[in-house]
């Protein structure tokens, strides 16, 4: 039996030995005080030899565009600003019809070669002339071209006014941007089929003070680089993390356990409890905040959307009373553990945005909860309310719909059965049901779904780019696949017309602010979404060996470390030992 | 012999036929729109969709979705012949068969420790249960692992988890290896990877042991009264020679067969095991491919399993005649 046993754990030895050695890559170690950890909140890399980020569906939030891009500019959510990076300025000409880029001097790729006006425009160039890559299809809508006067300039000739273009496109305004291709790597390959993956030739290349060591399904590795051109020219110091590691972990149980035992310096998100009972077994875990809410702002409120094309929620009125029923202040105290606030606008309470929110106060006002409101709300419709307290019209057909939302969004799974019983109460018979992500975005975007709760990730500095999301051209009949991310196949042509003003105009011209007034009047009575809460995240930090991460008192930048904003943090942490 | 080969063989792969046509049928029967689940989720992170309906049009053709079902079908099947398994819809232009035989090493060397494990230690403890001269103590265990048996590979994975990872941190909560080790073929590397592997094995093996021990109980329940083993100890062979070679031994052939089926049982379970662990194999690799209606890797993941599970099938079929020649005599008769 010996013999049996000692053979099997050989042979099981061996198997797994072997599997090792086909994942590995090897690489010196570093010690654990001088590695700096994030969780990979995508879990893993699905395609690890594949680092091409103009690939449609390409995410490249697992350390490449933090540790070894730069954007040209980041826009800080927390200051409200477009700050520089590889740019040193960017300006419109005063019909917004012309971008100048003046590239930051000094600034040079990992190679060496500098970093010109030259890379901006082949980028350019090349996502207009591949109509497949990412991005490609709004070069070719905003880009009439690129012209290059020196190294130092760029002048983007635009199709039409747009004061928003850097931001949209060059300044993360949402999670991610769009990255300058090295021109001497990227010319001469097919940008389709070109995977930017060779760590010997070190490729992924990037302007950044990372290179990427080793690129697994649940782990990439970064070390740093012995020079880089922004402590070369004094613009910033370097890193203190000499390795960045981005790691897959799975469950809110894991990523506890990991955060616990100090295998985790930067966490995915953390219901409150899991992080109270962590922070107790470990004190060096910190939240936004030291008490409650824990949790920061994020760009992306969650609201409940409709499909506006189909009974009953086609009635202006229905909507109106689905909203007089949702108590939000009980979404909060549920869902979100008390770690955020109501919100009756789609858009996150940023400073920039609170001016705008203030203004309309009374329009927003319409849409705080009026259970009383309801039954003069549906008998107007032509519902009448049934012995078994359920609204019917004429013929007798329910007030019925079914509210969908991605599983795997806890906020939203646990939203979803209170909105429900909050409406049945109120006599909608109204269903809820959780969808893997296939079924989901299937359903969202042709339409199945006749209600659904979601983000909208938007507008961070104006309102603009949450108030276009509801232009009619971003639905489509249903049926069809939309292309819009929140779909609601709302139409309205005063609120398209108020919208496409706002869109050639800066935030500080005054038909802007009319336009903004009188689209959010449109939304807020016809109520094609109902907003519901404002979005707070609780994604812990670990401070036993880096110190010096994101709060609310030291509010840098926002904490959202998957983000390509993310540099920021790898650039300001400061080694424990140091305080 | 050579009829039952033959048979055999055929059985083999008419099975796949009929599993891989089955497969095709049951993911295209369903609602989902694959290239509408890839814009929403660009959608969902705010990623640039402008021009959606130019990459709904461009992947719809380039994958042939905008074909009638039996035109998907033949092409799919005439791929396959060719060992084409496509590209992945989620992440193109990631190959199936890149995305498979990544998964490919981690899931073989999950399974292989999880059913050896299992099947020694299973077995183990259900000869001794019926064994008249062992310890009482195998007889209670049997019930204690019946009682794991009862609990779905999931949840042990979660309570193996919190246990061992999270109350007392004595082994890795998932992947396999240690963040930011250096990994080379080397002892060190050999240990970290056998201590990560083994809760997610733990979690399999676990759930597994109760059915063997109790299926092995029953065997061997039949096999001590036998006279060939009176035999053996009027032959004054030692008690553990007699157990091993002569019980054992004999009470172990059904259980060879039960091998086979219980692959099924475990490919299923290892989804959601691999999942909680963060495990790189074919089980992560096809919650995700469900996830994003990855149909072509769906089938990649699909069509390996059903390949591995019916060539065990094959494998045990074949050998068994050799182990247990009454199945050759039965043939001729």
């Amino acid at each position: 039996m010996r013999r049996i046993l000692s053979s099997t754990t050989m042979a099981a030895a061996l198997t797994l030995l072997m599997l090792g050695g086909a994942g590995a890559q090897t690489i010196a170690e570093v010690p654990r005080e001088k590695t700096l950890i994030f969780e990979n909140i995508e879990g893993r890399v699905p395609i690890p030899d594949n680092m091409n980020p103009y690939i449609s569906g390409q995410n490249l939030d697992w350390g490449m565009w933090q540790a070894t891009q730069e954007s040209l500019f980041y826009y800080n959510l927390e200051s409200g600003k477009l700050e520089p990076w590889l740019a040193e300025s960017g300006t419109y000409s005063d019909d917004a019809k012309t971008v100048t880029i003046k590239v930051r001097k000094g600034a040079k790729w990992s190679d060496g070669v500098p970093f010109t006006s030259a890379d901006i425009a082949f980028t350019i160039d090349m996502l207009k002339a591949n109509k497949n890559l990412q991005y490609a299809a709004a070069m070719e809508r905003w880009v009439d071209k690129v012209e290059t006067p020196d190294a130092d300039t760029a002048v983007i000739k635009l199709t039409n006014a747009n004061p928003r273009f850097l931001l949209d496109y060059f300044g993360v305004r949402i999670w991610n941007t769009l990255l300058i291709a090295p021109k001497h790597i990227w010319e001469g390959v097919d940008p389709n089929t070109f995977t930017n993956f060779d760590l010997k030739k070190g490729l992924p290349l990037g302007t950044g003070p990372y290179r990427l060591v080793r690129s697994t399904e649940t782990e990439t590795v970064f070390d740093r680089l012995p020079n880089w051109w922004a402590a070369e020219t004094g613009f910033h110091a370097m890193p203190a993390p000499e390795r960045v590691i981005w790691t897959g972990v799975g469950t809110e149980d894991a990523r506890a356990a990991m955060g616990v035992n100090n295998q985790l310096d930067a966490m995915w998100i953390m219901g409150r409890s899991t992080f109270e009972i962590a922070r107790e077994r470990n004190p060096h875990i910190i939240g936004w905040s030291k008490g409650l809410p824990y949790a920061y702002l994020d760009a992306c409120p969650r609201s409940l959307f409709f499909n506006t094309s189909a009974a009953p929620l086609d009635k202006v009125a229905v909507r109106q009373a689905v909203n007089d029923a949702i108590n939000r202040d009980q979404l909060v105290k549920v869902a979100f553990e008390g770690m955020s606030e109501p919100s009756y606008s789609v858009f996150p309470t940023y400073s920039s945005l609170n001016e705008m929110l203030k203004r309309n106060e009374a329009t927003l006002e319409k849409l705080h909860s009026d259970p009383k409101a309801i039954e003069g709300l549906m008998q107007g419709a032509g519902f009448t309310r049934g012995g078994d307290g359920f609204w019917a019209d004429a013929s007798g057909k329910k007030a019925g719909f079914e509210i969908t939302a991605r599983s795997g969004e806890t906020d939203k799974l646990k939203m979803g059965p209170i909105i429900v019983a909050q409406l049945r109460k109120a006599g909608f018979d109204a269903s809820f049901r959780p969808a893997e992500s296939a079924i989901f975005y299937t359903d969202v975007s042709n339409g199945t779904a006749a209600a659904y709760i979601a983000d909208t990730c938007g507008s961070v500095q104006d309102g603009f780019a949450s108030f276009a999301q509801f232009r009619s051209s971003e639905s489509a009949p249903t049926g069809s696949a939309s292309s819009g991310s929140t779909p609601t196949r709302f139409a309205s042509n005063d609120y398209d017309a108020a919208v496409d003003t706002m869109a050639k105009l800066p935030a500080s011209d005054p038909a802007f602010t009319a336009a903004a007034d009188k689209a959010l009047a449109i939304l807020s009575q016809e109520v094609p979404v109902v907003p519901l809460v404002q979005a707070r995240l609780l994604t812990p930090f670990n401070t036993t060996y880096w110190t010096n991460w994101p709060t609310a008192e030291n509010n840098y930048v926002h904490p959202g470390h998957w983000w390509v904003t993310g540099n920021q943090l790898i650039l300001s942490v400061k080694p424990a030992g140091t305080n | 012999m050579h009829r039952y080969l033959v048979r055999r063989i055929g059985v083999f792969l008419l099975t796949i036929f009929a599993a891989v046509t089955i497969n095709f049928i049951v993911i295209h029967a369903t609602p989902l729109d694959p290239v509408a689940a890839v814009l929403g989720r660009m959608a969902s992170r705010g990623m640039s969709v402008e021009g959606g309906a130019q990459i709904v049009r461009t992947y719809t053709e380039a994958f042939g979705l905008d074909q009638p079902l039996y035109v998907q079908y033949l092409r799919y099947m005439g791929n396959l012949l060719r060992g084409d398994f496509g590209y992945s819809l989620a992440y193109f232009p990631e190959k199936v068969s890149s995305v498979v035989l990544r998964a490919i090493p981690w899931t073989l060397g999950l399974l292989t420790s999880a059913i050896l494990l299992a099947f020694i230690v299973g077995n183990l403890i259900g000869a001794l249960a019926a064994w008249p001269k062992a310890p009482r103590v195998f007889r209670s265990l049997i019930y204690v692992f019946m009682g794991f048996s009862a609990i779905p590979f999931y949840l042990l994975a979660l309570l193996l988890l919190y246990t061992f990872a999270f109350m007392w941190p004595l082994l890795p909560t998932g992947g396999m290896f240690s963040v930011g080790s250096a990994r080379g073929f080397d002892l060190a590397t050999v240990i970290e990877v056998v201590t990560h592997a083994t809760l997610p094995v733990a979690s399999l093996a676990l759930g597994l042991i109760g059915f063997w021990a109790l299926s092995m109980r029953g065997a061997m329940t039949t096999v001590v009264g036998e006279d060939y083993l009176s035999y053996a100890r009027v032959k004054g062979l030692r008690e553990r020679t007699i157990f091993f070679r002569y019980g054992m031994r004999n009470a172990l052939l059904p259980q060879v067969t039960a091998l086979a089926i219980d692959m099924g049982q475990l490919v299923s379970g290892q989804v959601l095991v691999e999942t909680i662990f963060n495990y790189p194999g074919l089980g992560t690799v096809l919650y995700n491919a469900l996830r994003t209606a990855d149909y072509f890797v769906v089938q990649g993941v699909v069509l390996f399993i059903i390949i591995s599970v019916a060539l065990t099938m094959l494998i045990i079929d074949l050998i068994y005649p050799l182990l247990d020649p009454r199945v050759r005599l039965g043939e001729a008769s």
